[in-house]
This record gives C-alpha cells, sequence and structure tokens, in this order.
C-alpha cells in the first residue's frame, strides 16, 4: 500500500519536472507557434459586381470603363499590358512558387453598390462597415479619437475614406485613386509611372495593366498634414487577385505620415496580391511610410496564403527631401518586395526599417534599395528577420552609389533571429559603389533566440512565452519606434499574437 | 541544378538559356578540345577521358556565362572569348628562356614545380629531398603512376558542371601539380607550383590543373604561382582541389601577377575532414580580367577553414572573387577575411557566400569584406551573402567601403611626411593584415615585395 502511494507520488513528481523541464515547453511553445491561427480569416458575404476571369485587352478595357476612365489612361494600361505579355516572370527570387494562372484570376471585383459608389459614410454598406469594425480599422467616428483618416480599400475599389473634409481645409488631397483620376487628372497624369514606370518589371507591369483601385494622396507646399493618413486593404471575394496602385505626392516643405494594413479570409487556393506605391517628395519634403501587413498566411501545412508581390519605390526628387519607409510583416505565404528610395536630391535622406516574420511554410525576400545619385545622400537600413517553424527569411538589399553621389553615406545593418532547427535566415546585399568620398558600412549577423535570456528572464518568474514576447519585441524595437505610436503598439501586439509563447 | 534545369528544356526554352549563357565563339573553344583530344593518342585513361567528353558535351550546350547569371553578374565574359585563344599543344624546346624563368617568381626555399604554358619542366623543377612516401610530382606522371589515388580525388565536386570555366578546364585535364602527403607527415618545405605563361606567335590558352592531398594528420603548405611575360595577352584557366584528411593541415596560398593584358581564371575545391583545418589565402595582382573561385566544403565535425584575399586592383583591371564556404556538418568555424584596393579605374567584385546547412549546428562563421577606394573612377561590387538553414549558430559578416582616413593623413603630415608618403603608408598598412596571415616567413616576405613594387607605381 506504502509503494503504491509511493509510486504515485514518484509518477505526479516526474510530470511536475517534466512540466518544468525547458526542453518540454519549447517543443509545445514551437509546436503553439507552428499552430497558431490567423485572427482575420473571417469572410463576409457581401454582393459583388465582378467580371469574368482572364486577361485580355477586353478585360482592361472593361475595367477602364467601369471606372469611366480618360482615354490617355487606357492607352497606359494598354501599352503596359502588351510589354507585360513580352516579358517573362522572373526566377531569381529565393524561393518557390506554384505557377500563377493569370487567365483564372478574375481581375476586378467589387462590392455592389450604388451606381456611382459610396458618397459618404452614411452610404457605404453597413456589413462592410462591420468588416472593418472586426478588423479594428477606425472607419467611422471611432476614427475621430485615433486621429486617424482612412481609406479602406475592399477587394478592388475604395469603400470609403475618412476625414475628407478636415483634410480638404489644408488644400490635401486624399482620396482614392480612381476619384484622382475624375477630379485631379493633371496630377496624376504627372505623377503616375514617374518613380515605376509601367513596364518597370513584371508584376509592377501587370498592375498598371489591371489596377482597379488605390489611394491617391498630394500634401501642397508648406502643408504639415495634421493626422496619420492610412489605407486598409483587405482581399474579401475568392479567386481574385488584388492590384492596387497608391501615388503619394509631397510638394515642397509639406510633410506627410502614412500608414497602410491588410488582412485577408483564409482560403485553400493561394491569391495574388500586385501592387504598386510610389512616393514623391520634392525640395525639403518629408514622408513616413508605414506597413503593417498581415495578410492571410496560410495554414500550418502550407496551404493558401497571399502571395503579397509589390512593387514599392520612392523618389526624393528634392533638395533635403527625405523618405522612410518602415514595414512590419507578419502575413502571406509570401513576400516578396523592396520599398526602395531614389535618392536624387542633394542632401536627401532615405531610410528603411523592417521587421519580417516568418513561421509555418512562410516565406519572406524582402529588402530595399538605395539609389545615391545627389551629393551627400545618407541611408539607412535596418532590418530584423524572424524565422520560426519552417519559415524561410531572405534579406535582399541594394546600396547603389552613382559617381555624381559625392560624399555619400550609408549604413546598413541585418540581423536575424532563427526560433527552431527547421527555419532559415539568409543574406543578400549587394553593395556597389562608383565614388571614392562615399562611406559605406553593412554589417549582418544571425543567431539564435538566446537561452541565456530565456533562462534569466524564467528564473525571476517570467513564463517562457512572456520571456520570448519579451526578447523578440527588444530585438525589434530599432524599428518599432519609427512607428507612429498608435501603430507601433498594433505591430507589437501582431508580433505577440504571431509568435505567442514562442521558445527556440 | 539551375544549368541542367535549364538545358533540360533547351529546345523549348531556348530564350532562357541564351540569357544566362552564350554559345557564342564557342566552336573556336570545341574545335580546340578536338585538337587537344587528337593529341592524347590513347595517353587517355578511360575513366578521365569519360569526365573529359562529359565536360565537353555540357559545356557545347550552356557555353559561357553572361552578366544575366547571377554569379557573373558584374563581370562580363565576352572581351575573353572573343579572343583567339589557340591551345599549347606541344612545348618547343626553343621557347624555354631560362634567363626569363628563373626571374619569375617566388625563389625561397621549396620544392618547386615550374610549368611553360602548360608544360612541366622536369629540369627547372627542385624536388630534392622530398622525404619518403611524399609525392610531389606533375599530374600528368601521378596519373601514371598513382592512378588509382588520383581517380579517387579528381574532379571530387559535386556539381562539376557549375562553373562553365571549371567544366572546361577538366575537359582538357592533363597535367599540372600533385601532392600527396601521407598520414601524419609534416612537410617542412612549402611546395612551390610555378605557372609561367609566354605566348609564342598566337596567345595561349593553358588549362592548369592542381591536386592536393593531404591524409589524415599530415601537414604541408602549398603556394600557388601564376605569371607570365608582360604585354603578352594569354588565358590561363585553372582548377585546384584540395582534400584535407583528419586532422590534417594544410595552407594553400595562390599569388597571381600575371601580364596586365592577360586574362585568369581561376577555381579552387578544397574538402575538409574531421578536425581539418584548410587555410586559403588568394592574392590577386595582375591580369586584365581575373575571376577567383575558392571554395571551401566542411564536411567534418571541428574543422575550420580560413578563407582570405586581397586584391590591388588598377587602371583597366578588373578583379572578381566569388568565395564560398559550406557548413555540411556540425561544430565547424571559419573565418574569411577579403580586402581590396581600388585604384585608377580599377573595377573590383566580391561575392562570398557562407552556407549553414541544416544540420550544420553550432557552427561560428565570421565573414568580412573591407575596401579602399582610392580614385573616383573605380568601382566596388560587393556581396557578401549568408544562407542558413540550422538555428544554433552564430553567423556574423560585415562589408565597408571608404577612403583613407583624412586624419589619419593629417597625423602624418604634421609629422612632415608627404602626401603621396602618408597615402602610401597607409595603403600598405591596409594590405599587409591579409599577407600577415601568410604562415610562411619567406613566402610573407616575398608577397610583401610584390605588394611594395605594386603600390611605388
Amino acid at each position: 500500500m506504502r509503494d503504491e502511494i509511493q509510486r504515485e507520488e514518484m509518477l505526479e513528481q516526474e510530470s511536475v519536472v517534466e512540466r518544468f523541464d525547458k526542453k518540454v515547453v519549447d517543443q509545445e511553445v514551437i509546436d503553439k507557434v507552428a499552430t497558431e491561427e490567423y485572427k482575420y480569416g473571417f469572410y463576409t458575404d457581401l454582393e459583388e459586381d465582378r467580371i469574368p476571369p482572364g486577361l485580355n485587352e477586353e478585360i482592361i478595357a472593361i475595367i477602364s470603363a467601369k471606372k469611366n476612365e480618360p482615354e490617355w489612361l487606357l492607352e497606359w494600361r494598354l501599352k503596359a499590358f502588351r510589354v507585360w505579355q513580352k516579358m517573362e516572370e522572373p526566377t531569381w527570387q529565393n524561393f518557390e512558387y506554384g505557377p500563377i494562372d493569370y487567365q483564372g484570376i478574375t481581375y476586378y471585383a467589387a462590392p455592389k453598390s450604388k451606381a456611382d459608389g459610396p458618397k459618404s459614410l452614411d452610404e457605404v454598406d453597413p456589413e462592410i462597415l462591420d468588416m472593418y469594425e472586426k478588423l479594428g480599422i477606425p472607419l467611422n467616428e471611432r476614427a475621430a479619437l485615433a486621429g486617424v483618416a482612412v481609406d479602406a480599400v475592399l477587394d478592388s475599389v475604395s469603400v470609403g475614406t475618412t476625414f475628407k473634409k478636415t483634410l480638404a481645409e489644408k488644400g490635401i488631397i486624399f482620396c482614392s485613386f480612381s476619384e484622382a483620376v475624375q477630379e485631379h487628372p493633371e496630377l496624376v497624369r504627372q505623377y503616375l509611372g514617374s518613380v515605376v514606370p509601367s513596364t518597370d518589371n513584371y508584376f509592377a507591369a501587370l498592375n498598371s495593366a489591371v489596377f482597379s483601385d488605390g489611394s491617391f494622396c498630394y500634401i501642397p507646399k508648406g502643408v504639415r498634414c495634421p493626422m496619420e493618413l492610412s489605407t486598409y486593404f483587405r482581399i474579401n471575394a475568392a479567386n481574385t487577385g488584388q492590384f492596387e496602385r497608391t501615388l503619394l505626392i509631397a510638394d515642397e516643405g509639406s510633410y506627410v505620415s502614412y500608414l497602410e494594413g491588410c488582412t485577408a479570409p483564409r482560403r485553400d487556393e493561394n491569391q495574388l496580391h500586385a501592387a504598386v506605391v510610389e512616393l514623391i517628395a520634392l525640395d525639403d519634403a518629408e514622408i513616413k511610410y508605414s506597413t503593417v501587413q498581415n495578410w492571410y498566411p496560410g495554414d500550418k501545412e502550407g496551404r493558401g496564403g497571399i502571395y503579397n508581390f509589390v512593387t514599392k519605390r520612392g523618389a526624393c526628387r528634392g533638395k533635403n527631401s527625405k523618405i522612410s519607409w518602415t514595414q512590419v510583416e507578419t502575413g502571406s505565404r509570401i513576400t516578396w518586395k523592396y520599398p526602395s528610395c531614389i535618392l536624387q536630391g542633394d542632401n536627401s535622406i532615405g531610410e528603411f526599417y523592417s521587421v519580417a516574420v516568418t513561421k509555418n511554410y512562410q516565406e519572406a525576400d524582402t529588402g530595399t534599395k538605395m539609389i545615391h545619385i545627389g551629393k551627400n545622400t545618407r541611408s539607412t537600413i535596418v532590418s530584423k528577420g524572424i524565422s520560426a517553424g519552417f519559415g524561410q527569411n531572405t534579406y535582399r538589399g541594394q546600396v547603389k552609389i552613382m559617381k555624381s553621389a559625392e560624399g555619400a553615406r550609408n549604413y546598413s545593418q541585418c540581423d536575424s533571429m532563427l526560433i527552431g532547427d527547421k527555419c532559415g535566415a539568409h543574406t543578400f546585399p549587394y553593395l556597389e559603389v562608383k565614388n571614392s568620398t562615399a562611406q559605406i558600412e553593412h554589417e549582418a549577423s544571425t543567431s539564435k533566440i538566446g537561452e541565456d535570456q530565456i533562462f534569466y528572464c524564467r528564473q525571476r518568474g517570467l513564463s517562457a512565452e512572456d520571456a520570448v514576447s519579451m526578447i523578440v519585441n527588444g530585438f525589434c524595437k530599432e524599428v518599432f519606434r519609427e512607428l507612429p505610436m498608435e501603430f507601433a503598439v498594433e505591430a507589437q501586439k501582431l508580433l505577440a499574437v504571431s509568435l505567442e509563447d514562442s521558445v527556440g | 541544378m539551375e544549368v541542367s534545369g535549364t538545358t533540360i528544356n533547351f529546345e523549348n526554352n531556348a530564350i532562357t538559356v541564351s540569357k544566362k549563357y552564350t554559345t557564342e565563339n564557342i566552336q573556336q573553344f570545341v574545335d580546340a578540345f578536338n585538337l587537344f583530344s587528337n593529341s592524347l593518342n590513347g595517353e587517355s585513361d578511360s575513366t578521365l577521358g569519360a569526365k573529359r567528353s562529359a565536360s565537353i558535351e555540357h559545356f557545347k550546350v550552356t557555353g559561357f556565362p553572361t552578366t544575366k547569371h547571377e554569379e557573373w553578374k558584374y563581370t562580363n565574359m565576352l572581351p575573353i572569348i572573343r579572343n583567339d585563344f589557340h591551345p599549347h599543344l606541344t612545348l618547343d624546346q626553343r621557347e624555354v628562356d631560362e634567363a626569363f624563368i628563373r626571374a619569375s617568381g617566388y625563389r625561397g626555399e621549396a620544392f618547386r614545380l615550374v610549368f611553360l604554358n602548360g608544360h612541366f619542366l622536369p629540369e627547372q623543377s627542385s624536388l630534392e629531398g622530398v622525404p619518403e612516401g611524399v609525392v610531389v610530382t606533375n599530374l600528368a606522371s601521378a596519373i601514371r603512376e598513382k592512378t588509382d589515388l588520383v581517380l579517387e580525388h579528381i574532379v571530387g565536386y559535386g556539381d562539376s558542371f557549375e562553373h562553365s570555366f571549371a567544366t572546361l578546364n577538366t575537359a582538357h585535364l592533363r597535367d599540372g601539380a600533385f601532392l600527396y602527403i601521407p598520414k601524419n607527415v609534416k612537410l617542412q618545405k612549402p611546395v612551390h607550383i610555378l605557372y609561367l605563361t609566354t605566348s609564342t606567335d598566337q596567345p595561349v590558352v593553358t588549362y592548369p590543373r592542381t591536386l592536393l592531398i593531404a591524409e589524415g594528420g599530415a601537414e604541408g603548405s602549398v603556394v600557388e604561382e601564376f605569371t607570365g611575360k608582360s604585354g603578352e595577352i594569354y588565358l590561363t584557366n585553372a582548377v585546384a582541389e584540395a582534400i584535407v584528411g583528419e586532422n590534417a593541415h594544410l595552407s594553400h596560398i595562390k599569388i597571381q601577377h600575371e601580364s596586365r593584358d592577360a586574362f585568369h581564371i581561376g577555381a579552387s575545391h578544397a574538402k575538409l575532414g574531421r578536425n581539418a583545418n584548410y587555410f586559403n589565402n588568394t592574392i590577386s595582382f595582375g591580369g586584365k580580367i581575373v575571376r577567383n573561385d575558392p571554395w571551401a566544403v566542411l564536411e567534418g565535425e571541428g574543422g575550420h577553414a580560413a578563407v582570405d584575399g586581397l586584391y590591388l586592383v588598377g587602371e583597366d583591371q578588373l578583379i572578381d572573387n566569388h568565395t564560398s564556404i559550406d557548413h555540411t556538418v556540425p561544430n565547424c568555424t571559419s573565418h574569411e577575411l577579403y580586402k581590396g584596393i581600388l585604384r585608377d579605374n580599377g573595377h573590383g567584385v566580391f561575392n562570398g557566400k557562407i552556407f549553414v546547412q541544416k544540420d550544420a549546428q553550432k557552427t561560428d562563421s565570421v565573414q568580412s569584406n573591407v575596401n579602399l577606394l582610392l580614385s573616383d573612377e573605380a568601382e566596388i561590387d560587393t556581396k557578401p551573402q549568408l544562407e542558413i538553414y540550422a538555428d544554433d549558430v552564430k553567423c556574423t559578416h560585415g562589408a565597408t567601403i571608404g577612403r583613407l582616413d583624412d586624419t589619419s593623413i593629417f597625423y602624418l603630415r604634421a609629422r612632415g611626411i608627404g602626401k603621396a608618403q602618408a597615402e602610401q603608408m597607409l595603403t600598405y598598412a591596409f594590405a599587409v593584415e591579409v599577407i600577415e596571415h601568410i604562415s610562411d616567413e619567406n613566402i610573407r616576405e616575398y608577397a610583401i615585395e610584390l605588394l611594395d613594387a605594386r603600390l611605388d607605381k
């Protein structure tokens, strides 16, 4: 009898020991990371206006007609399409993806609404508003509290823009791309494709041919935009691609901070998101562009998820101008993008701050390009990659110093953290220098999440989850502090959700 | 593999192939191969014969890489292959200019193998006192006398077709240098391999091949030196293979000071066993277009690879270094330091790859590329690259590009040293760090001499 009790006690002790054995906890945590559910995977049943799938000149004409576009824009699209047909899909990237059936995609899907689209928030379908509510976007009055002006893009069209009036008083134009084409054609025509030419690359050409909507923003001379501007993208419909364009112009001496966020429902097939973002900063202007990307990443077996193939580029055209990219990439099955800066104006500054998280079978091939043309141009690159599960994370960046870029300066730092032994981290920096007065520094490191640090935290009573969250947040701090405050909080939460409780 | 993938689809995918590879002017190389092949006269061993024909068949399909090929992005091969190069099938004794040979290259104490236009010169070589069991000879004799040993190791690297020029070298495999150090033997003197080229009436292409085998616990030091008559146009397309056994220690130094009008393509491939130690140092001074591909693969636990290099690039020169260190097993370390000095309108390229494969836990790897730009006409393209598939590793890399430090120059000038001399002193100090890693004193001194002579200009 005594023996039995003893044995029971021993068993109990063993299980206690087991529970505190770090290795066991680690494994649980890693499993938990791998099975973490996507929280934005709901789908809203909306009446849709969609055109048949396929891609040809006729489809492009239909899209253009639906948008009531001027002749020159249709021509511009068709020119891009004709070049795209002759282009080959790139193969140099550090990941593989299944063939994309470009004829199977629906290039235009819009929530059905009144013929001319919503005129104010009241006219927007309450179901759409509900959905944005779920996403936590302050599209309605709550926006006032958050102080954010939002342009929300659902599938292919823009559903509503808040705070238009407040912005208009300052002369700021912030509207959907289609609206800008109708109301400010001269601005659109002047700047569209001036940073990312319609034939720049395979996906940019595709976007130029079929883009359906997006955001347009113009900040007039000397105006400091009083609030954060924001676009929220959501893919709702099945079998569609999302091809939006963002065009942002900061005129002399102006300042704007811009944020974009994105989500999509869970689906088993891969959906393509091929956007183009163009930024133009004139003399003394400053643009701060932040992205929190949380597209559906696919399930834990790597099925489904968004292909996020985006071309983002900013031109510092004027003297003393500045463009700063900050991105937090936690979603997408594959992320493939390089937000870049062309530093043309003398003394202009380019910055790139990035946190990219890949887990399950997610893959990211991301980084930046800094092209120094003007004198005394400066650029800073800080990239933090976190890989867990089977995730593969690649930093690929280019720093190019042209002969004219006297006194150019660049500093790059790329750190990778690995959580689990089946993931990968890769670094491909290209440094091309043609001026001897340039000063270029590149540093990169790759390491496992610190066991000592986790041990230290746990010793002081923190759970393994909290310890990892703390360490990862510390690892990414340099990037988070570049985000506008509200979004830094959001990004930190997102990261915590993404890597909940992870230990390596 | 990319190459075989494209060749399979060759017919339906001709455009893809032609972008990354060009078959321009390959007929000239194929014709030359046929001449070479006929000249073998049954000397050819059947196993080697098969390797040669497989290589030339592969070459016929792919041809040469273009700048569309990621690995050749900054180095255009067309100026090389458009030359009308001729293989040098037989050596005329009148070509052997003893005075020239004696004046070329390292003359310090060493076991010496001398080659002229790809042909072994026994009279010019010195092999007295080679310890028993050690084999230092030309590769052709080794193929005859140590057939099994050679065949076991030659063309031992995995993707032998990945590098078009290495493939072409294998097709022309006949002679070169051979070193074998048996178990636990420590070679006291270095082995000096001198590859000389002098064009005769037409530009020459040579295909030197070096095979180095250090068995378990062996120790040795090898210097491969490439040079030629100044002003002459020729192509050296070299391949070296090193097999470093368990606990063995091999130092493999390459000093290249070819004619400034010549072209040099050199690949080397080292395989490291358990606790092996391999040191590679590639010093490049000469050549018009130069490409070095030192690769090291760590195949046994506890191995250490050090891959260093120095490139001094002057007027109308392009020097391209593509290094690769592959960690395939746990608990290995590697260290890499490449330094470049770019002058006039020189163009330097550096691409250093470090792979850490899935199981290679506890890898510790450091890579650094430092460049000094001394002219506004010069260009440097550097790409330090990490590919890591294991989690418990420590890998860092860094790259910097800049000019000489103004405050250092000021410091020297304030002490009465002229500007030009101050710059030269600082440049020398910058470069000599790489040379100082060479353990053999005589060779180190020799490398410094060559550096000095070039900095004086």
